[in-house]
């Protein structure tokens, strides 16, 4: 418990223990992925789940802090998987080298508490909504855009999905700093854990951060009335 | 009929401020986005009175119309 001292005051003993039972799915071990992850093994998640089909590339390393050159044409599980280990030994990490798709997701989503979308795709991004909502499982979204960033909390039935909106597949731009996907990797593990201690107020579900003014604003989405996320999940 | 338009996030860049939109006849949000100075093919996400909507939903009278930024890399 010594090394969570620091925060315990901020979580409490139930908190604290329920981050040590929580069991969290980060899809995408990249940009967004690297300060997530670093910032769930630190506040003492018990169980993450790492999903990546990527190997580690040079061009990874302007911003994906859990890879380095040691891993260079390896698995990102696998790199993501040692330097967690190393920054906390005493969590569980589950490696899934594949891509999250229909399948996969069908297998390993149950297992799950909540799942934190860290991807650069829309494929990868609409299946996770969808078996989200399907699951009744909470989903906290974010993406980048140059300088600006987004994080989005999924709630099923409750706050908007990415479905609601219809969003269409477009081109991505992908320039990125490292240090505006450290800024948005880690407000979404900190509205992770907040989910997790019972410590997100409901007023919002959507962060928009704004690197060049750093401003930020925060609104609550409701879902869409007519979005298929409204109906009682599928399996419990 | 009018409709309250504003832009969240880098869309503030085409729509720096709340500005308000006279329509002659309903129009759907893409279209609406296109009247607010957004390109068409610039890519963002509808809220209206704090409700997410798709693109080709009509505006209603005193609508509250938000346009968000869409996701992108990661």
């Amino acid at each position: 418990m010594e090394r969570y001292s620091r925060h315990l005051d901020l979580v409490g003993p139930e908190g604290q223990r329920a981050l040590s039972e929580a069991r969290v799915l980060v899809i995408g071990t990249g940009g967004l992925g690297s300060p997530t992850l670093l910032a769930l093994a630190a506040a003492g998640v018990g169980t993450i789940g790492l999903v990546d089909d990527d190997v580690v590339e040079i061009s990874n390393l302007n911003r994906q802090l859990l890879h380095s050159d040691e891993f260079l044409g390896r698995p990102k599980t696998d790199s993501a998987k040692s330097t967690l280990s190393r920054f906390n030994p005493d969590i569980e990490l589950i490696p899934f080298a594949h891509r999250f798709d229909a399948g996969l997701a069908e297998e390993i989503v149950p297992r799950f508490d909540i799942l934190v979308d860290c991807v650069d795709n829309y494929a990868t991004r609409i299946v996770a909504n969808q078996f989200c909502t399907q699951y009744g499982k909470t989903l906290i979204e974010a993406g980048i855009e140059g300088m600006s960033g987004f994080v989005q909390i999924v709630i099923p039935g409750k706050t908007a999905c990415f479905n609601c909106f219809g969003v269409e597949d477009k081109e991505i731009y992908r320039q990125v700093l490292g240090a505006s996907t450290g800024v948005i990797g880690n407000l979404q593990a900190l509205e992770c854990i907040k989910q997790l201690t019972g410590q997100w107020d409901g007023t919002y579900s959507y962060i928009a951060v704004d690197f060049k003014t750093l401003s930020i604003e925060r609104l609550l989405l409701e879902a869409s009335a007519e979005c298929g996320c409204m109906a009682p999940p599928n399996h419990s | 009929m009018k409709v309250k338009v504003s832009a969240v996030g880098n869309i503030k860049a085409f729509v720096p401020e709340e500005q308000e939109i006279n329509l002659t006849a309903p129009v759907s949000l893409h279209e609406l986005k296109v009247l607010a100075g957004i390109p068409k093919e610039r890519g963002v996400m509808y809220s209206v009175n704090g409700r997410a909507r798709k693109g080709d939903n009509l505006v209603a009278d005193n609508d509250e119309v938000k346009f968000l930024m869409v996701v992108g890399a990661g």
